[in-house]
């Protein structure tokens, strides 16, 4: 088969100068984050700690509660080879409020958000869907972890009860199922599409 | 002298930056980096155990998170000494595209599709 002629060109990587991407998983605790990264991650989560240090320059912003100067935060990533040229991240957020100044960081040049939600403990999930909605600029979706492959709640009833705005989209997926997890990204980057689309056909210069 | 790869914070890590505390320009935590497939071993031997560490590293590409996990050193930290690695020319970054460049998104989305 050949590629059709009409689309436009994707450039050639001949340089073979690499690039990367990065998808963040946000979400309550224990909703299935680490779950989703080694799932279809290609090389086992990597976890890190103690990211929040003096040389992190964002102590400022911690909680005053916090004296801490260092601080461990647990957080694991994976990796997923697109092409011959381009790797994708996924960062699973950790859950704590108190690191959110964290999650600015995680976040920063994301190509959009997946927000896992357990529909037995939604209100795990509350912080998360707040934080794209009120506090980020990056496209964002929710997603249902069927645990168990289970689909317990109506999806228009999950989007009531996270009073989720229409245009962010919500779906549901098994996570522990790479398929699955290759399902929910592709909605983010869809999501992420539309809206560069959109920004694009408004943003005439 | 022992380097072992997991180095103990028994001083803080504004100590090993030596005072300093931000780095100019920010690199992103999936940034990719590496040593451009050169390796000069006499600099190597003149550096810091935590920028050796992360010079050793960076010479399979990776990024700024790999980097930071596999020294075992906090992202802050690490984000500066790549800093300075850069700044002598001995690191060089690939450039991330912007993350909502259509470009980029349709190769994620074709990338994404053969693992469905």
């Amino acid at each position: 088969m050949q590629g059709s002629s009409g689309s436009p060109d994707i450039d050639a990587p001949k340089d073979r100068e690499m690039s990367s991407a990065k998808i963040v998983i946000a979400g309550g605790f224990g909703v299935g984050k680490t779950t989703s990264v080694e799932a279809i991650s290609e090389i086992p989560a990597i976890r890190t700690e103690s990211w929040m240090t003096a040389a992190a320059a964002q102590i400022d912003r911690l909680d005053p509660g916090i004296d801490k100067v260092t601080t461990t935060v647990a957080m694991d990533f994976g990796r997923v080879t697109i092409d011959d040229s381009l790797v994708l991240y996924l960062f699973g957020t950790p859950g704590q409020p108190r690191f959110w100044p964290m999650w600015d960081d995680l976040v920063r040049g994301a190509v959009g958000a997946l927000v896992l939600v357990d529909t037995n403990h939604l209100e795990n999930s509350f912080a998360a869907v707040n934080y794209f909605e009120n506090d980020a600029d990056v496209p964002w979706i929710v997603c249902v972890n069927l645990f168990h492959g289970v689909q317990t709640h109506e999806l228009s009833e999950v989007r009531e009860a996270l009073t989720l705005p229409p245009h962010v989209p919500l779906i549901a997926a098994d996570i522990r199922d790479p398929r699955n997890v290759a399902h929910a990204l592709l909605a983010v980057v869809n999501h992420a599409t539309e809206r560069a689309t959109a920004l694009a056909g408004t943003g005439v210069g | 002298m022992a380097r072992r790869p997991g180095l103990h914070w028994k001083v803080r890590p504004y100590m090993t930056a030596r005072g300093r505390t931000s780095s100019r320009s920010p690199l992103l935590i999936h940034t990719l980096v590496s040593t451009g497939n050169r390796y000069d071993p006499v600099l190597a031997a003149s550096l810091t155990p935590a920028s050796r560490s992360l010079y050793e590293q960076a010479r399979r590409m990776c990024s700024v998170a790999e980097l930071s996990a596999s020294c075992g050193l906090p992202l802050g930290l690490t984000r500066l000494l790549i800093g300075d690695l850069l700044k002598i020319g001995q690191l060089v970054v690939h450039d991330a595209r912007p993350s909502q460049d259509l470009v980029l998104l349709e190769r994620l989305r074709a990338g994404l599709l053969r693992l469905t």
